[in-house]
């Protein structure tokens, strides 16, 4: 008995401290190789992507562009880009970091690149692919806006 | 002395033994990079890194007068100009710089976080092969253990490969009841293998060190320091040396 039992349980930090000795739990951890893409990503297949038009996403563009005239992108599944416009290439690394990293959001992620800039990243899920759409913005997308990128960009 | 004192003279051991290090100023206070370089404040370093994907590793790397020393400070960007910090924001951003250390031939990046394991310190150990936790020798330290172990076992889900090699323990000052108490109590509640059998002494040595801008062990006065920290060092090595060497040492 010490002077600190009072102020915590020893028989709890000592099983927290074995858990480190441990090997740590895997089955939360996601496979190497594609952190990026959810449970549901099934995994590449070259004839397909290679099958697939792009046309449909640019068909959906023209509306986008005029409200993103500061810069623009849309990463494919292995962070390629399919279009990047204006000065958002640069940005299209990070994006892909974030692509790769383990952050799961809803809405996706909203980078402040400078004193009255902000990139915003949105996944847009379908069927077959995660994509990452970017844009650079002066003011954080609404709602609504999120929902003009994923109709446009989801289809 | 805490973590940055710890940092800055572990890093240096290393460095003496041969091997190839970085120490990386991750504390917003930017602690190393005051300590060591008078130019620190306008250096570009770690954060800026994060915020901005065109920068490459080898713009921040300050060389030392030592061969296998360099430094990256902490840099001019924030948290904030970097978007704010949710947990994994900057995780692959982390392991892509601690890649590109590698790839620059050096053999151990020592990296001194900010306090806590929330936002780029959680991303730092998460992104890392190993911690090391300087724990100050005193009571509130010891009460805060469960929320540290807790915080640890949460990063080692995301980053199954962590090796939480231990606690060293600080500022001991042997002249001090409640220090002593506080140092036998670690000892007590944790594994052995969770604490490092070396301390590191509170004593003016180091205080005389951060005024000049040197490792204790670089003093001509400072053969004890540098012994305490070599001891530290082998210590680590050989918790190291069958884990892989890309370390984070974690401040309380």
């Amino acid at each position: 008995m010490t002077s600190y039992d009072a102020w915590l349980d020893p028989q709890e930090v000592k099983r927290l401290a074995g858990q480190l000795l441990e090997p740590a739990p895997t089955a939360m951890a996601k496979p190497p190789g594609d952190p990026s893409f959810g449970a549901d990503f099934v995994g590449f297949d070259a004839e397909e992507l290679e099958a697939k038009s792009p046309a449909p996403v640019l068909r959906g563009i023209d509306g986008l562009r005029q409200r993103f005239a500061h810069g623009m992108f849309l990463l494919d599944e292995r962070g390629e880009a399919i279009f990047a416009e204006g000065d958002a290439g640069q940005l299209q690394s990070l994006a892909i970091d974030f692509a790769r990293s383990s952050v799961e959001t809803r809405r996706g992620v909203r980078l402040k690149i400078d004193a009255v800039r902000w990139l915003e990243l949105v996944p847009i899920d379908s069927p077959e692919s995660r994509r990452v759409f970017g844009a650079i913005v002066t003011a954080p997308l609404d709602s609504a806006t999120f929902q003009e990128i994923e109709a446009t960009l989801g289809e | 002395m805490g973590k940055t004192t710890l940092s800055i003279n572990l890093a240096h051991a290393f460095a003496k033994a041969g091997v190839k290090t970085l120490l990386i100023d991750a504390d917003p206070q930017g602690s190393v990079g005051l300590s060591l370089t008078r130019q620190s404040r306008s250096l570009p370093g770690i954060y800026d890194y994060l915020a901005d994907p065109g920068i490459a590793l080898d713009r921040l790397i300050v060389p030392t007068r030592m061969d296998t020393f360099a430094l990256v400070a902490s840099g001019q960007a924030s948290d904030y100009e970097a978007g704010g910090c949710a947990a994994g924001s900057y995780l692959a951003r982390m392991r892509m710089f601690l890649g590109a250390a590698e790839a620059l031939g050096y053999d151990l990046c020592l990296i001194d976080t900010a306090a806590g394991l929330f936002g780029l310190t959680g991303d730092v150990i998460a992104a890392g092969d190993a911690v090391v936790i300087p724990q100050q020798a005193e009571p509130l330290g010891i009460r805060s253990v469960p929320k540290l172990l807790e915080g640890l076992n949460r990063l080692r889900v995301m980053n199954p490969r962590l090796s939480v090699l231990g606690v060293v323990l600080t500022m001991v000052q042997h002249d001090l009841p409640e220090s002593v108490e506080a140092a036998k109590a670690m000892r007590q509640l944790l594994p052995s293998e969770l604490v490092f059998d070396t301390s590191v002494p509170r004593h003016g040595l180091f205080v005389k060190a951060s005024a000049r801008g040197l490792p204790v062990g670089a003093l001509e006065d400072g053969a004890g320091g540098l012994a305490v920290f070599e001891a530290l060092r082998a210590e680590v090595q050989g918790k190291l040396d069958s884990r892989g060497g890309r370390m984070a040492t974690h401040g309380r």
